[in-house]
């Protein structure tokens, strides 16, 4: 007889685990726009079913809670129901025995205090507060708020030059973005109930890899208004306001600091992630809208005063960038061969390739910045690169997928270790990186665990080049000295660009939000740009020809995503050439037929779903 | 009980269980059992049942019945051969050590293993696991006594515990389950034909001169007749005249036909009972008595704990203490025996009995004891009773190794009676029914009696499970529910004794014990068919 | 010894002691609920809470151990506040019907309730849709589900300390619920009857079912030793109008307050049984048939036979068996009239069979 079992395949738990993930995707593609006490709501009832039922303020306290939240959501409730919401939930978190029970309370009472004011809405005015009402995901998420279903329609119907038209109807770099968008579009893709998000970077790539951007040709310029807008700064954010501004028929200057335009596209994200030839492809097409004069090596700020700027041009748009790499206080921080990631990869962009022929290389940093030295070191043939980060692996601020690339280029991480000291040689060369043991510890205030040191003794880390990849700093000092204000270097400019108390002055990008995404300073752009036209009198649209195919029937069948292959790292890792292979067309058709038309299908009909 | 209920299942390392169904039969000590296995005691049950402690043992011997004594030796005798004993306890503490040891030198592990019917291995395992354990009580009940050889096979338990040095401690000791209620009371209260309360030997000096002394009367100096032994003096008129105060013979005793003859040979046959019993039913004068709740008293546990028993209620009608009756009784026979309360009467018992010496009503309601109860021996009223006995020093001095050989039991399955049958309780009722029958519920329960059946044994009869049999042996014949499992093995039955339809006890052997005169209800051999 | 400070009383207490062992020492009462000590001290109904410095939580006294320097405050604004708010969950799923109740005036949660003024619960039970029956088919016991606050005193009353595992936690959605084992299929099931979930039971939520035939209050309770087994275990009689109704297990040395079926339920019907024998009985010779007799009669003719033949064949043509079930007491004098007046030694009992 046998007295004791291995665990049933078939057993509940088992089931429920895929039962599990489906929840999950629930929970992934909520969708925007979604009334947050709806979602407190899932929450405490998704949390009240998880109670053993021993003990009394979860069994039966959580349910009391979800009726009062009811009577809330319901319209039935006055202010003294949230009163005792509150000292119910209190009592709960108080009282309970497990982190089912009192995490739940607590997650309640966070909600009564983050969303009061929508509490209220609900209480007094039986409605949610403006603004809410479920939106397409794609779309709202997608900073720039790009036609996602429109475009993905498009492709279905191979017209991949409508595509281009489609998405430059709000972002002029649809390569750019092809190669480097860190996609926030797919992040709620409805697609997640069946099986996965779509593959929206994927599909624009194939776009591009169809029919190059500057093949087609941009919308025709309005008549010129005669009025002149700067722009300082050729990235992103630069290249996006004077392609609109140009379309408007305003005359727009774009002074870059460098010898071409791209800015970080350019200068910081590497070839062999977004090759070269296939930036000027989107440049080509913007500098072809409208009257457009770039003045290259024109430093704004330093060789040309801001002052002077302002006063030629009707309106100004400082879309700086952050551009200098933060430095470190560390001893020896002055040796040989220790450099600023920025600066590095700069010089790459400038066609300046340093050889690393024999030498180990250490990255400090766990930023996509990071990731890019990294793998530019071992391009430029260095011996062994290790980057070493002061928390976890999962703590990186890089991409998942650039973390992987590194690592299978051969790149070691080192984690948990902290930058102490750089010993040097007596000639003055770096010859390790000294490193303090961390240990992970509780959540900062910005949710993430900070690292403290461990209790083990400091380590010595050999190498003959370090590359610090510890965040950027914006040139902010001759702009804050023209008047713009800004917080640790960072422009303050409202939602709308605008900066306080200079009239025509508008900031976006990296230097008005700190080094964040091209798709966050392309959709600054637009927005500056749009606000510059009314600003300077005009209320101009802008006309898109390309019109969205009608929907069909959605596809049903779950169906994995199609993601977009690499070349092998062992050949790779010895050339800056594009990483990625191209979709195939059936890849591409696949991938597209996925798409659930949210635009079309749901919400997307309701009035403000396709909101822009 | 040599040893408290709680200490043997608390602080035990080992239980050893021998012929003992606490669960039924003692059921509030078997719920303890229960807990100290849960907790991590080891468990040797030794049954030739699978009762449902059994199944939670680390061990299960499942001997033949009636083999106690050639598993006890074959215990001693794999001690001996591994040199598991306590040598020291043995020098300090005992005596005749060479004679047992001379004994079981023939009980090899593996002549005890055919005789019981067991593996020679797990012998050898569950002497082992009994010898090293520190602590390790040997818990025993009917299935050790009620055979023929019964007092051989508690000599060898004794001898066992002595062996290993378990006696006088903590969580060991010989402790023998007693059945009723306050069967250790009557015992200790001199209804003996050979003892007055207290053990006190007729036989030994001074004692008839101390009692007469005492009652201040006469008294007859002869050892008496043992109850089992009266019944076939009374069918040859040795006894004529019978004062039954409680009893149910006909149902309790074996061989009913036999009791039933006996009764109705008596001149004279008065019986002090509360209900028209089978036996009442015999008697020539019934003296309406009282039940436990209707009266002052003290009852004697198994563990020799004397606690109060208190009046609650009266009923309706004539009924008057028993004590009463006696003491009438005595006077209209001559004897000046005055009216005295229980609380006097104990007070008696105390200055007659030295080990209840310092018990009376009065110590026991008070708040020193705390309802506690006193257990004896207890012999001064500053004496906190003697929870463990033989600490230090055996009563009599030096423990006795009295060697025992197997003998096998007296009826054996033949080709006539083909089966074994043995007998025991069930949970949900008491001996003779004569206070659980009268409970609704417990009717409902356990309505029947039935026979425990090998399933081999019912496919070969062509019986089925919860099929009525006829069962008969050489003294009667009586039919009852098939129970069929594997709870026996093939060749044994067992039954409840405690049901009038379908008793046992028209089956069992009244073959007694050589020495205690305790009756072989263990085993007999039966025969069982289907009923045509 | 751990020192600390319990509603401005220091305290000493033992190192294994919880705070609400501590606050028993210094007759401190902390309510509880589910709490049996060493049997149930998982703390689930909360009841016991308070307020400790220091701690964010209000640990529950049942089951925390007590720490040098503690300062704790059983009975804060905080404290009452939460054990209300407990009381008015706890109502909210329980059948207020106690008029109808078995357990009315010794029920826990009734007493608990009063204490702390809750009179309604502010809250509509939330499981009170979940129609569970009544099991009341077993003999002895019942379950009423909507009367159970799932303390869970019960099923580890039938795990840990009867050892019978018989009472079991099953599921229902999200709830774990008591299983009792007394409904259709209660003969089938583990369940030995022995009714100490019942004893242990805090509301009226498994009840003996002859609970609902007399109140708490109207009755007397007598201790005394159970009439079946050697065990000696320690019961009470409930006794209300001259007659048992019930028993209670009693904290006895052999039995901590456990009974079995028999202690419990099968040692007091019969006592005023009908067929009770309630006179002396002399058989008539004739018609073989008993008849009513005065004491005297009976006593006579009982003294004159059994004077007649021991004058006539001896003392030993007589004898008397004592029953090993009455008191220590009877048996003495049973014996005694034997040896003194049977001029015998045929005395025995009934401790061979």
């Amino acid at each position: 007889m046998s007295k004791i079992f291995l665990a049933d395949p078939q057993s509940c738990d088992v089931k429920i685990g895929r039962l599990l993930e489906t929840f999950e995707t629930k929970v992934k593609a909520y969708p925007p726009g979604t009334c947050p006490l709806t979602v407190q709501l899932s929450l405490l009832v998704a949390s009240k079913n998880q109670t053993c039922g021993k003990c009394v303020p979860c069994r039966d306290g959580l349910p009391q809670l979800e009726v009062l939240l009811r009577k809330v959501l319901e319209g039935d409730a006055t202010m003294e129901v949230l009163e005792h919401m509150r000292s119910l939930a209190a009592m709960i978190r108080d009282t309970a025995d497990c982190a089912i029970g009192y995490q739940t309370a607590t997650e309640v009472l966070d909600g009564l205090d983050v969303f009061y004011e929508e509490y209220e809405s609900h209480i007094l005015n039986h409605e949610c507060l403006g603004g809410m009402g479920q939106k397409v995901p794609c779309i709202n998420l997608c900073p720039a708020h790009v036609d996602i279903p429109g475009y993905i329609a498009l492709i279905g119907e191979e017209d991949y030059a409508g595509a281009v038209n489609l998405i430059r109807k709000d972002n002029p770099l649809p390569t750019a973005c092809a190669m480097i968008c860190e996609h926030p579009c797919e992040q709620r893709c409805r697609r997640n109930i069946i099986d996965d998000a779509i593959n929206i970077r994927g599909l624009k790539k194939y776009i591009v890899d169809q029919v190059a951007a500057d093949q087609v040709a941009v919308p025709k310029a309005n008549r010129s208004t005669g009025k002149k807008v700067a722009v300082i700064g050729g990235g992103p954010a630069g290249m996006t306001a004077a392609y609109f501004l140009g379309l408007m028929g305003h005359k727009v200057t774009i002074f870059e600091r460098q010898k071409k335009l791209g800015g970080m596209l350019r200068y910081g994200i590497p070839n062999y992630r977004f090759p070269k030839d296939r930036l000027d492809e989107d440049i080509r097409a913007i500098l072809s809208a409208g009257d457009i004069e770039v003045r290259y090596e024109a430093k704004v700020g330093t060789e040309i005063p801001v002052e002077d700027v302002y006063e030629e041009y009707d309106a100004m748009f400082v879309a700086i960038g952050a551009q200098a790499g933060k430095k470190l206080r560390l001893d020896g921080i002055d040796a040989e061969n220790v450099e600023s990631a920025v600066e590095m990869l700069d010089r790459i962009g400038n066609g300046e390739k340093p050889d690393y022929s024999g030498k180990n290389v250490v990255v400090i940093g766990g930023g996509n910045v990071a990731m890019d030295a990294a793998r530019s070191a071992v391009r430029c043939k260095a011996k062994e690169v290790r980057i070493v980060y002061r928390r976890r692996q999962e703590d990186m601020t890089a991409l998942d997928t650039e973390i992987e690339s590194a690592v299978m280029e051969g790149i070691e991480l080192i984690t948990l270790q902290a930058p102490k000291s750089i010993e040097k040689t007596v000639e003055g060369a770096c010859s390790a990186l000294i490193v303090q043991p961390q240990m992970i510890g509780p959540y900062d205030k910005a949710g993430r665990p900070s690292p403290v040191d461990a209790n083990k003794e400091p380590q010595r880390i050999p190498c003959d080049v370090i590359l610090i990849a510890v965040g950027q700093d914006i040139i902010s000092r001759p702009f804050e000295e023209f008047g713009m204000e800004a917080e640790r270097g960072v422009f303050k400019a409202g939602l709308d660009t605008a900066v306080l108390n200079k009239p025509g002055v508008f900031a976006g990008g990296d230097c008005a939000t700190a080094p964040a995404t091209a798709i966050r300073a392309i959709a600054a752009g637009k927005v500056a740009a749009h606000n510059i036209d009314e600003y300077l009198g005009y209320h101009h649209k802008l006309y898109c020809e390309a019109r969205v195919p009608d929907p069909k029937e959605n596809n049903r069948i779950p169906t994995g995503r199609a993601n977009i292959t690499e070349r092998p790292a062992y050949i790779r890792k010895h050339d800056f050439e594009h990483v990625e292979n191209p979709y195939t067309y059936e890849e591409a058709m696949q991938e597209a037929n996925r798409c659930l038309r949210c635009d079309h299908f749901g919400c997307g009909v309701l009035k403000g779903g396709r909101d822009a | 009980m040599t040893n408290t209920i709680y200490d043997i299942t608390h602080e035990s390392d080992v239980i050893m269980l021998v012929g003992s169904n606490p669960e039924h039969a003692h059921p509030v000590i078997g719920m303890q059992i229960r807990q100290a296995v849960e907790k991590g005691t080891k468990l040797i049950v030794v049954d030739p049942r699978e009762i449902d402690l059994a199944k939670k043992a680390d061990i299960h011997l499942k001997l033949r019945p009636g083999t106690n004594v050639a598993f006890a030796n074959g215990m001693m005798h794999i001690i001996i051969e591994e040199g598991l004993l306590d040598e020291a306890f043995i020098h300090e503490r005992t005596e005749n050590f060479e004679a047992v040891k001379e004994a079981v030198r023939e009980y090899t592990p593996d002549k005890v293993a055919g005789i019981c019917g067991i593996d020679a291995d797990i012998l050898r395992e569950a002497a082992r696991m009994y010898a090293t354990a520190d602590r390790a009580p040997i818990l025993y009940c009917l299935g050790v006594t009620e055979h023929h050889t019964g007092t051989e096979g508690v000599m060898s338990l004794s001898n066992l515990a002595m062996l290993t040095g378990k006696l006088g401690r903590p969580g060991c000791g010989v402790n023998p389950i007693r059945g009723q209620n306050n069967v250790q009371g009557a015992c200790d209260m001199g209804a003996s034909p050979n003892q007055f309360p207290g053990y006190q030997n007729i036989i030994a000096p001074g004692i008839v001169e101390k009692f007469e002394k005492a009652w201040n009367t006469t008294l007859n100096p002869n050892v008496g007749v043992k109850a089992t032994d009266c019944f076939p003096k009374m069918i040859t008129g040795e006894i004529k005249g019978l004062f039954i105060f409680g009893e149910d013979p006909v149902r309790t005793d074996p061989n009913t036909a036999h009791v039933i003859h006996a009764l109705k040979s008596l001149d004279f046959f008065v019986i002090d009972e509360l209900f028209m019993t089978e036996t009442a039913k015999l008697a020539d004068v019934i003296l309406p008595g009282r039940s436990y709740a209707e009266k002052e008293g003290t009852f004697t546990n198994t563990e020799r704990r004397v606690q109060r028993v208190r009046k609650a209620v009266e009923i309706a009608g004539e009924t008057r203490p028993d004590t009463w009756i006696f003491t009438e009784i005595m006077r209209r026979m001559g004897y000046p025996q005055p009216h005295l309360t229980p609380a006097e009467i104990m007070e008696e018992i105390s200055l007659v009995t030295p080990s209840f010496g310092g018990i009376s009503h009065e110590r026991l309601d008070s708040k020193e004891v705390d309802g506690r109860g006193l257990q004896w021996p207890c012999f001064s009223k500053d004496h906190p009773g003697t929870p463990i006995m033989h600490e230090g020093k055996f009563s009599r001095g030096l423990g006795y190794f009295r060697p025992a050989e197997y003998k096998c039991s007296v009826e054996l399955p033949d080709e006539e009676y083909p089966l074994l049958l043995m007998t025991g309780r069930i949970l949900y009722h008491y001996n003779a029914c004569a206070m659980t029958d009268r409970t609704e519920g417990i009717h409902q329960i356990a309505p029947e009696s039935f026979i425990e059946m090998n399933t081999n044994d019912a496919l070969k009869l062509g019986i089925r499970n919860e099929e009525m049999v006829e069962i008969s042996s050489r003294r009667g014949t009586i039919a009852a529910k098939a129970h069929v499992s594997d709870k026996t093995r093939e060749g044994e039955c067992w039954m409840p004794f405690h049901y009038i339809e379908g008793g046992a006890n028209w089956l069992t052997n009244d073959a007694l014990d050589g020495i205690s005169s305790t009756p072989e209800y263990k085993v007999c051999a039966i025969k069982v068919q289907k009923i045509k | 010894m751990i020192c600390l400070n319990i509603d401005g009383i220091a305290v000493e207490a033992g190192e294994d002691m919880t705070i609400l062992e501590a606050a028993q020492s210094v007759n401190i009462r902390i309510p509880t609920l589910c709490y049996m000590k060493e049997v149930n001290e998982i703390g689930s109904c909360r009841m016991c809470v308070v307020e400790v410095e220091g701690m964010n939580k209000l640990p529950t006294a049942c089951n925390t151990l007590v720490k040098e320097g503690m300062h704790v405050q059983t009975k804060s604004e905080r404290v009452i506040e939460a054990r209300k708010t407990i009381l008015n969950l706890l109502l909210s799923n329980h059948h207020r019907g106690c008029f109808s109740c078995p357990q009315n005036g010794e029920c826990e949660l009734q007493e608990l309730c009063y204490e702390y003024g809750v009179e309604e619960s502010r809250y509509v039970g939330t499981r009170k849709k979940i129609e569970r029956p009544v099991k009341d088919s077993h003999p002895f016991l019942c379950y009423h589900p909507e009367l159970c606050i799932h303390c869970q005193r019960c099923v580890n009353t039938c795990a840990k300390v009867t050892g019978r595992k018989a009472i079991t936690l099953g599921k229902t959605g999200m709830f774990n619920i008591i299983e009792a084992p007394f409904g259709a299929d209660w003969d089938t099931t583990l369940c030995e009857s022995c009714g100490n979930c019942a004893q242990a039971c805090p509301t009226g939520a498994i009840t003996e079912k002859r609970k609902k035939n007399y109140r708490g209050w109207e009755t007397k309770r007598v201790r005394t030793t159970c009439p079946h087994c050697a065990t000696g275990c320690q019961m009470d009689l409930i006794v209300k109008d001259n007659k048992i109704v019930d028993v209670e297990g009693a904290d006895g040395p052999s039995n901590h307050g456990l009974l079995c079926v028999k202690g419990r339920s099968a040692s007091f019907d019969f006592i005023d049984q009908e067929d009770r024998i309630r006179y002396p009985l002399i058989k008539n010779k004739d018609t073989g048939e008993f008849e009513r007799a005065t004491w005297d009669e009976a006593l006579d003719l009982v003294a004159s036979k059994f004077t007649e033949l021991r004058e006539n064949y001896g003392g030993e043509a007589l004898a008397g068996f004592a029953c090993s079930r009455s008191t220590n007491e009877d048996v003495y004098m049973l014996q005694k009239m034997v040896r003194t007046v049977f001029e015998s030694n045929n005395t025995d009992n009934c401790a061979r069979v």
